[in-house]
């Protein structure tokens, strides 16, 4: 269990903010992609509503965007 | 903005509307649909709430592990991805719209956020219209599937989960009666 414990490259630190990363830069590609069909929907079909979904597209993706820096700003000042 | 049955709204267009084309029912699911996704989006919420309360109650020290502030960028990301499922899961019900219009239907599909289906039949291709309400919920809140056979390429359209099916199936034989009655190449 050490090799999980000590601080190693596999230690459950490390892989706890790999996943952290992984899980942030997933997200982020998820609502890119979300704003996408958005985009492509608004296209489809134009009705009053499509552009408040829009905005929550965008600040999805900013709010994304800022959980990872957040968490590489962590990883990075050795927090 | 969570209204799923729409007559003769202003405001809507859509890809490829001809000149004179008006769209008499414009139709998503009803929104109870969403109501299993809510239940699963109000669990997942409760999930940092129920793993902190556990720590607190056996006294864990859980910053020995990690350290605090990524617990707390942790938790973040937990509720954001909850935000994310139940916002997507708002987006592909927002998408995916019925279109009865003068001159044809339309079955707008967006499967998951990489595919996109637009199917349309003329109205004097449909031949037969049926609608199918069961289960209490639907019978409570008057919703259910409405099913047309064409003899335009795709055979079958199914707009599922529609409120009101009954009086979308009579609108849909109501317009395609009237479609029928009408010369080749005129849009009334």
């Amino acid at each position: 269990m050490d090799i999980f414990f000590d601080g190693g490259l596999f230690s459950f630190e490390t892989i706890f903010k790999a996943f952290l990363v992984l899980g942030s830069v997933f997200y982020l590609v998820f609502s890119l992609l979300v704003l996408k069909q958005v985009n492509v929907t608004n296209r489809t079909v134009q009705n009053n509503e499509g552009g408040t979904f829009k905005f929550i597209s965008i600040l999805n993706i900013g709010a994304s965007a800022a959980v990872l820096l957040l968490i590489l700003g962590l990883i990075f000042t050795g927090a | 903005m969570f209204n799923s049955y729409f007559e003769n709204p202003s405001g809507i267009s859509f890809e490829g509307q001809e000149p004179g084309e008006k769209v008499i029912l414009f139709l998503r699911q009803h929104f109870v649909v969403l109501i299993s996704w809510f239940v699963v989006v109000t669990l997942m919420s409760l999930v940092p709430f129920a793993f902190f309360g556990l720590v607190s109650f056996f006294e864990v020290d859980i910053t020995t592990v990690i350290s605090g502030p990524y617990w707390i960028v942790a938790t973040l990301l937990w509720f954001l991805i909850t935000f994310g499922v139940l916002f997507e899961k708002l987006v592909s019900w927002f998408n995916n719209t019925y279109i009865l219009t003068n001159e044809r239907i339309i079955d707008v599909d967006f499967h998951n956020l990489l595919s996109k289906k637009v199917s349309y039949a003329h109205l004097d291709n449909i031949e037969d219209v049926s609608q199918a309400v069961g289960g209490i919920a639907r019978l409570f809140f008057d919703y259910g599937h409405v099913h047309i056979q064409t003899a335009a390429e795709q055979r079958e359209f199914d707009f599922h989960s529609v409120p009101q099916p009954a009086k979308v199936s009579l609108a849909i034989q109501k317009e395609a009666r009237l479609e029928k009655a009408e010369p080749d190449g005129v849009i009334q």
